[in-house]
């Protein structure tokens, strides 16, 4: 073993050099005249001016110094410099509003170049490098005041010339009703796969012998492509629709949200019968055999043991599961289903991408809020993690 | 021989072995004991370099091994480890064959070498040559194990508490079988444990270590009649150590011509005095007939001669 | 040996499912009168851009190019991290490939386009991004699951690293790796379809067509054949999955 502050950090240093040769080569940021023009990228000197690029620069390269022979208190260091590093890049995008685009141009539109992306990228695979390599509870101040900066920034109309806020602001209305669709569907699969899922599960553990033919069939689904599944649906349900007053009053029909619930219920089935079935299952032997030895009746045993001690490995199901439904309810969308996948489709069937930029990125940000709720969940059922 | 001159280990800084120095001869099985975390293992990972020296020299038959290469250094030596390390995927021959094929020997005397291994541990060809580790039990696998670390016919032994995870009856019949092949092999076998009754069975020398050094380097016997501190004098059982003696003194050393009739209760020649204890406090008698392997009586052997100890 | 008469015997359910793809390649076309009951108004039945062998001859080169660069970079990525002189870029590495799964396929491949362009390239390159993280994921679990008592046996006995590697840890990570394999072919299957809203020709074009036209029967024959090649590929994994880990 080596002793941790003798050597440099060559990972600091690999990330530090990249981002370095990316900013200098690739474009910054990028000017559209309308939303038709094609856009003119602009490298770090030109987007922010000397003084800002040499600032960002400098930041790197202390960071880079700072890792040559790192020490606790230098990450300390270089966790501020990546915190400072996040936190200017959409003040930075305001400068460069301001720089190049004009009061007197309405139309004209800002939009983030590779460089921007890959030192947002790289900002963030730097802080959790170094996150790792020195106990700092603040480290999440960098995200935290991207986001904020950006939103008050957003809010003071600094950045409304950023191509994907133009995009938004022409469609807000649209965009609401899209993230209430998109988690109006998320949610009715996650409830209806609960419910269900728990109710297989129950039944598993009753009759052990059903377990194979039931995981078969669930593996099956999930072997599927979503687009076939899709489509597989779409006939049955139209012809069901067409003869079922009923399913019509209910605006079922072979597209929409119908046959999205049903296929992204069919997915999400496997990752919460198969968790909450190991959970439940592999409950160690000899702690039942002492519970039951205190005289703990079934249901004690149930409430008091075997359910806390799954509930970590339920929700590690529930987190595949609504990643897994916020990706596919995207898909969905080209079956009609409402959700920001409708977004990305327009765009690229217009060839506008900011538009898909404005279904894409918000449809990420949900997969990353769901896994960081029920990992946030299952670390705080853990036995022995609430602090 | 092997020879440690100061050598140290610092894990971040933190020293685990601390200015050894040792000299293990040719031929003899060294023991290793000591708690846990005394630097036994790391002592023995030097020896095959899976560890660096921090500071220090190790030669063998006068050569730094710090100048070997690795790789060659490590065939040269043999290496059983407490849970085999066996390799799951490979049959028994495989494994025991690995390190011959390291060596490039030829298939046939490869072959040859596996199986005279498997008859010497016992393990009949076969039925046991194209089986998977996962079908043997503890006993077998550790036989195994160290059939493997014999099998390039190293100079040196390295055995890092081999028998240590064996429940005691088959760990006592593989110690048997370990000094059974060493008398026809005569390796130099450097062994770690922190069983202390495997310690005083097997060495011809003893080595204790206490947080990273030498504390005694002895043999079995003297360690403890003169133990050199309250630390060895603790770790040898103070209450139990004549028993502990008795059981390193074999009944033929001590016994006495036989005059009369023969007593009721016989002992073996090969057993040890312990055994010979045993024997008298449980038939209530102070005197037993002797034997040897065939039965024959060959002496005789009372509590004064048992007192006494073996007869210089 | 003596396993030879049932050695046939596992490979039977994928072979079953490739003869029905191959079939329903082939003859889907000959099913009009079936495909009308369901469509009984549209003008064409029978998706007529291009045939069902060009589809999916295309499907499997853009999922081969990617899975087979997927594979060999992840396994790559997957090995340097976990030798001595790589392992400093392990815990970025890991945390990456866990966080890079929660991203959705489709944002990823709607991403690649103002990368890329429209087409197969994109397409090719998206598959691939998304493709090495469960290889990626697997060979690390893999590797670093091995017993290190093995691990120590082996260096102790005097194996050099590289074989360590090849005969001792890479086939005993075998499984967890193939399992992640697995996981990339699937998924890559699958986005590979909804490459078709990006441009590149594959079995996702007749589904597309026929939910922009409106014409079920189009997107009953482009879904069969997407859900046939799937489960074909799946299975015959499966049987490879099963033959190595025998033991």
């Amino acid at each position: 073993m080596r002793s941790p502050h003798a050597a440099s950090n060559r990972v600091v240093l690999s990330l530090v050099a990249l981002a370095v040769a990316l900013l200098l080569l690739g474009d910054f940021a990028s000017v559209q005249a309308n939303r038709i023009a094609p856009g003119r990228g602009l490298g770090l000197f030109v987007a922010l001016g000397p003084a800002w690029a040499l600032a960002v620069l400098g930041a790197l390269l202390t960071l880079a110094g700072l890792a040559l022979r790192p020490s606790p208190a230098r990450y300390r260091g270089m966790l501020a410099l990546i915190l400072l590093l996040l936190i200017q890049l959409p003040a930075s995008l305001g400068w460069f509003i301001q720089l190049h685009i004009g009061a007197d141009q309405p139309q004209a539109r800002a939009g983030l170049a590779s460089g921007c992306w890959s030192l947002l990228f790289l900002s963030l695979l730097l802080l959790i490098e170094v996150r790792q390599r020195v106990p700092a509870p603040w480290w999440w101040l960098g995200p935290g005041g991207l986001l904020l900066v950006t939103a008050l920034l957003i809010q003071g109309g600094e950045l409304a010339a950023l191509a994907l806020l133009r995009e938004y602001a022409s469609r807000s209305a649209a965009f609401w009703q899209a993230l209430r669709g998109h988690l109006g569907l998320v949610g009715g699969t996650l409830g209806c796969s609960l419910l269900l899922g728990l109710a297989l599960t129950g039944l598993i553990i009753r009759l052990p012998r059903l377990q194979r033919p039931v995981f078969g069939v669930l593996n099956f689904f999930q072997t599927i492509p979503s687009l076939a599944l899709f489509g597989l649906l779409l006939a049955p349900l139209s012809y069901l629709a067409a003869h079922s007053p009923l399913l019509q009053s209910l605006n079922v029909r072979g597209i929409g949200w119908a046959p999205a619930l049903l296929a992204l219920v069919a997915y999400s089935l496997l990752p919460v019968v198969r968790n909450s079935c190991v959970a439940l299952q592999e409950v160690a032997e000899e702690v039942l055999e002492s519970a039951r030895g205190m005289g703990m009746s079934r249901w004690q045993l149930f409430s008091q043991v075997r359910l806390p001690l799954a509930l970590p490995v339920i929700l590690e199901g529930l987190r595949i599961t609504s990643i897994q439904a916020i990706g596919l309810t995207a898909v969905a969308a080209l079956i009609g289903a409402n959700g920001f996948g409708s977004f990305i489709f327009q765009g690229l069937g217009q060839g506008a991408m900011d538009l898909v930029l404005l279904g894409a990125l918000p449809t990420i940000a949900l997969a990353l809020l769901a896994d960081a709720l029920f990992s946030g969940l299952a670390r705080y059922f853990q036995p022995g993690g609430r602090r | 021989m092997i020879e440690l001159d100061g050598v140290s280990r610092l894990f971040d800084g933190v020293p685990a072995v601390e200015g050894m120095s040792l000299r293990i001869e040719r031929g003899e099985i060294c023991v290793i004991v000591g708690t846990s975390g005394c630097g036994k293992s790391t002592t023995l990972k030097l020896l095959n370099r899976l560890l660096a020296c921090s500071s220090g020299t190790i030669r063998i038959d006068g050569q730094d091994i710090a100048e070997l290469d690795a790789e060659r250094l490590r065939r040269r030596m043999g290496y059983a480890i407490q849970h085999t390390g066996l390799f799951p995927h490979w049959t028994v021959a495989r494994n025991i064959g690995v390190v011959p094929r390291l060596l490039e020997w030829p298939a046939p005397r490869i072959e040859a070498r596996v199986r005279e291994l498997l008859e010497l541990f016992g393990l009949p060809y076969a039925s046991f040559a194209d089986k998977f580790p996962s079908q043997l039990s503890g006993g077998q696998a550790q036989r195994v194990g160290v059939a493997r670390a014999l099998a390039g016919d190293p100079e040196i032994l390295l055995m890092d508490e081999p028998f240590g995870a064996l429940d005691p009856i088959t760990r006592e019949s593989l110690q048997n079988e370990l000094l059974r092949i060493q008398a026809r092999i005569h390796k130099t076998i450097v062994f770690v444990t922190h069983d202390l009754d495997e310690a005083l069975k097997l060495a011809s020398r003893i080595v204790v270590m206490d947080r990273g050094r030498i504390v005694q380097h002895d043999t079995p016997s003297r360690l403890l009649e003169q133990p050199a501190n309250a630390f060895v004098e603790n770790l040898f059982g103070q209450g139990e150590r004549g028993l502990k003696r008795a059981s390193l003194q074999r009944v033929g050393a001590c016994m006495l011509p036989l005059q009369g009739a023969a007593p009721a209760v016989s002992v073996g020649a090969e057993d040890s005095l312990r055994q010979a204890l045993s024997l008298m406090l449980w038939h209530r008698t102070g005197e037993l007939c002797v034997r040897d392997a065939e039965g024959r009586a060959l002496g005789v052997l009372p509590i004064g001669a048992v007192l006494q100890g073996p007869r210089a | 040996m003596s396993r030879r008469p049932s050695a046939l015997r596992p490979w039977l359910a994928p072979l079953g499912w490739l003869l029905l793809l191959l079939a329903a390649v082939f003859w889907l076309g000959e099913l009009e009168a079936l495909f009308r009951a369901l469509e009984p108004s549209a003008r064409t039945l029978i998706y007529p851009r291009a045939s069902f062998a060009r589809l999916l001859l295309n499907h499997l080169a853009i999922v081969a190019a990617a899975a087979l660069l997927a594979v060999s970079l992840g396994l790559a990525a997957g090995i340097l991290v976990t030798r001595t002189w790589g392992r400093d870029f392990l815990p970025l590495v890991s945390q990456v490939a866990a966080i890079g799964q929660t991203f959705p396929p489709v944002a990823v491949l709607a991403l690649a386009v103002p990368l890329l362009g429209f087409g197969s390239l994109p397409t090719v390159f998206a598959l691939l991004l998304y493709g090495l993280l469960p290889v990626l994921r697997n060979t690390l679990a893999g590797l670093q699951g091995l017993p290190a008592e093995v691990l120590e046996a082996a260096r102790g006995i005097g194996m050099a690293p590289l074989r360590v590697l090849l005969e001792v840890e890479l086939p005993l990570a075998a499984p967890v790796i193939l399992a992640g394999i697995r996981t990339t072919l699937t998924v890559t299957i699958a986005t590979a379809a909804i490459g078709s809203t990006i441009g590149a020709s594959t079995l996702g074009d007749p589904v597309i067509a026929g939910l922009v036209n409106g014409n079920s029967a189009y997107v009953l024959q482009g879904a069969l054949l997407i859900g046939l090649l799937a489960i074909s590929v799946d299975s015959g994994f499966d049987c490879l999955q099963r033959l190595i880990t025998v033991r």
